[in-house]
């Protein structure tokens, strides 16, 4: 899959669901989830090698390994966010977009706590060590 | 992950509006509204499967 065909899927795909608008909105729905989850499904395979390259990247500085981690887990989590809140907005349902969107920073908010919690301690070492010093 | 799952939604859209038109114009209201309906299960698997597959990706990919 290159460039050049995911760029035709979406333009035929959007121009179906334009088609079958008038007869039925629903379906028009659920070719735009179907088209979105074929190509993110797409990028993510492609998305693997390069996740590989990176983490040996990120191994051969003297970050912990598990900031990483937490560096793809907050991807994964946004775009499926993401996914959900397009394909309710494209449906006209905004509160239920936000709604998603909303529960998508809560558990990004959940996963960067631990890191908060790293900097607040560095950060009250630091003033400790200059009144003792 | 192939194609042609669009195309076949998009079918199915189709041949629904189709028969629902068809069977409304007859007088047989109840069988288009079953037709509808029988499409829409139809197209909701297809995705639910797409759907767990995209999820189960993600959450190997991603480590979540």
């Amino acid at each position: 899959m290159n460039i050049v065909t995911i760029a035709g899927v979406t333009v035929i795909a959007a121009f179906l669901a334009v088609l079958i608008r008038r007869y039925h909105p629903e379906y028009s729905m659920a070719i735009g989830l179907i088209t979105g989850i074929l190509i993110l499904g797409m990028l993510i395979i492609q998305l693997v090698p390069i996740f590989g390259r990176l983490q040996i990247l990120l191994n051969s500085t003297s970050i912990p390994s598990e900031y990483g981690s937490v560096l793809f887990k907050a991807l994964g989590i946004s775009l499926l966010a993401q996914l959900s809140a397009d394909a309710c907005r494209d449906a006209g349902e905004n509160a239920m977009a936000e709604k998603a969107e909303l529960a998508g920073k809560v558990f990004l908010l959940i996963l960067a706590l631990p890191l908060f919690e790293k900097i607040a301690e560095l950060a009250v070492q630091l003033m400790n060590g200059g009144e003792t010093g | 992950m192939d194609v042609d799952l669009i195309f076949k939604i998009a079918a199915i859209g189709i041949i629904v509006a189709v028969l629902n038109q068809l069977l409304i114009r007859s007088g047989r209201e109840e069988q288009a509204m079953l037709t509808t309906l029988a499409g829409l299960i139809v197209v909701l698997s297809m995705i639910v499967s797409e759907i767990s597959e995209l999820f189960r990706t993600v959450k190997t990919v991603f480590g979540l």
